[in-house]
């Protein structure tokens, strides 16, 4: 399967009579936004700003955030089983606002987290400090319920980025990639003489407000498989995780997954990379053994020498990762695992909720107890209030002049552990 | 005798499974501790203790469930709560401040994480 993505460079976003790429800048209709976006009898309005790196501007809660994507050329459209049909995507050609990126706010719970701020210390943490925002604050109609409240703000948000995803249709590129991977035994062939790695693509997937959807199915409810690495880059993961800002996958990293982006860096020179298992994070624990066996299963059929296993979360999924690392090893393949830490706010704590001797090959991406003070913001889109409760402050976070001091896990992607974010974090 | 029983300080699950829950009177942490407790004297985990992504220190409600029974240690069992419990205190923090809707929201995601565990393994 192979795809070419063709990166329009946004390097500054506009409001203006009609929606369109000219010399890098997005211009956008704002009317015709908001009527797309909220184009569903379950919302009330929807209101859209931007937010530039730089700019003095706090929003919050962040919900997701989406990169617009169009397909050119090839079967089915992004985010396939949501916003188009199930055909299977990954081939063809795809163009990405690269820079551009659509940000929900909706307060779904009473205790909201999820914080990008655009300068200052805070932004330092949020790889989305650095995209041009188009914010689009959404109100559901009254009496709506958390479950449908997600499932609302999450598919307005798909609409905004397949709309402005249309204005890269017939621009041209800055660049083009191209990304290639061939079924299974022509893929060994190809490089016989290079060690063979899968990637074990862990998803969040325990119930309300942390659902994650593989070609519109609630992926609670498969048995692991196997994807071709470049259908992520069509939107066939999507997001409907709301809960852990710093270590959730937001819909926009999921396509722009590092790990993956990495492995085909590597691919035909170091290593031979064969393709991804995805697989759950499931609450019960004969769940964990079935994914966790079938996981391991499908690697060693798929002959892999190697893999690279990334964990999304914290605590509950730390018995996935470990179960993962433990079958996968047994059966002599070798296991690099990716994770995030919870070790308290000095650093000295227990990380992780569990752990095994095999895991000797383990990348962090930072602790997510880590405090950080966040001053004031001139402007704040979303919700204010929030801060008061916010999951990872205590009482007092949200300081009488604005600032926020808090756990640096109410950031978006402060943790990232597909290795979105900046930050690690070492022994001592 | 083996049985499922949901050990909670929740009162939406108790509301929700009245004849399957154990009642825990206070925190999450009397919570966990009534658990491994149990998987002292035999209970096997049917639920991981952490649910969900919502940190154990920030939600004033867990449940977790438990096949109740008496008999050899299940060190599967034990291993996971004794986890969970060291990666929860530091410092056991107060709920004071949460409002009756913050908790009514806390109830509910831990309410529907364990149905979704248990619908899960009625299939």
């Amino acid at each position: 399967m192979k795809l070419e993505v063709g990166e329009i460079i946004i390097k500054d976003i506009q409001f203006g009579p009609g929606t369109e790429v000219k010399n890098g800048t997005l211009h956008i209709n704002k009317q015709e936004l908001e009527k797309i976006t909220g184009a569903d009898e379950r919302i009330q309005s929807v209101e859209a700003f931007l937010a530039r790196p730089g700019e003095s501007v706090r929003i919050l809660p962040v919900k997701d955030v989406v990169q617009p994507r169009v397909k050119v050329e090839g079967k089915g459209g992004i985010f396939p089983g949501f916003m188009a049909g199930v055909e299977q995507v990954g081939e063809g050609r795809t163009h990405v606002l690269k820079g551009a990126a659509v940000v929900t706010t909706g307060k779904i719970m009473g205790f909201q987290e999820g914080i990008i701020d655009m300068s200052g210390p805070g932004a330092q943490y949020t790889p989305f400090s650095q995209t041009q925002n188009i914010v689009l604050k959404i109100e559901p109609v009254e009496g709506i319920k958390q479950h449908e409240h997600e499932v609302v703000v999450r598919l307005a948000g798909f609409r905004a980025a397949n709309y402005l995803g249309e204005a890269g249709k017939a621009a041209t590129p800055d660049n083009v990639k191209t990304y290639e991977t061939l079924p299974l035994l022509q893929q060994v062939a190809q490089y016989p003489n290079l060690p063979k790695v899968a990637y074990v693509y862990m998803l969040q997937t325990q119930g309300l407000l942390h659902n994650t959807f593989y070609y519109g199915v609630d992926v609670r409810q498969i048995v692991p498989t196997i994807m071709y690495p470049t259908e992520i880059m069509d939107g066939a993961i999507v997001s409907g995780n709301c809960v852990s800002a710093c270590d959730k996958n937001p819909t926009y990293i999921h396509a722009n997954n590092p790990v993956i982006e990495d492995l085909y860096a590597e691919h035909g020179k170091t290593i031979n990379f064969l393709g991804c298992v995805i697989t759950n994070e499931n609450v019960t624990l004969a769940d964990k053994e079935r994914s966790s066996n079938m996981t391991a299963k499908l690697v060693e059929f798929m002959g892999a020498d190697a893999v690279i296993i990334s964990e999304e979360g914290f605590g509950n999924p730390d018995a996935d990762l470990v179960m993962n690392c433990n079958k996968i090893e047994a059966k002599g393949i070798k296991t690099v695992l990716i994770t995030d830490e919870y070790a308290g706010q000095d650093g000295a704590s227990q990380s992780l909720a569990d752990s095994t001797p095999l895991g000797d090959a383990c990348v962090t991406a930072g602790n997510a107890n880590e405090v950080l003070t966040m001053p004031p913001m001139d402007t704040v889109i979303g919700y204010p209030e929030v801060a008061h409760v916010i999951a990872g402050g205590w009482e007092g976070s949200l300081a009488a002049d604005g600032s926020i001091t808090a756990e640096i896990q109410v950031i978006i992607g402060a943790t990232n552990e597909l290795g979105f974010g900046k930050l690690t974090a070492k022994a001592m | 005798m083996e049985c499922a029983r949901i050990f909670t300080n929740n009162p939406a699950v108790g509301a929700a499974y009245p004849d399957a829950t154990h009642w825990v009177e206070g925190n999450v942490r009397d919570v966990f501790v009534a658990v491994r407790d149990a998987v002292h004297r035999g209970a096997r985990l049917l639920s991981h203790p952490l649910c969900g992504s919502v940190k154990p220190w920030e939600s004033p409600y867990r449940s977790v469930w438990v096949l109740a029974r008496q008999g050899a240690l299940d060190f599967a069992s034990l291993r996971l709560i004794e986890g969970a419990m060291a990666v929860s205190g530091r410092p056991w923090p107060h709920h004071a401040h949460y409002d009756a809707s913050i908790r009514e929201d806390y109830q509910l995601i831990d309410l529907e994480l364990m149905k979704s565990a248990i619908k899960n393994s009625d299939k």
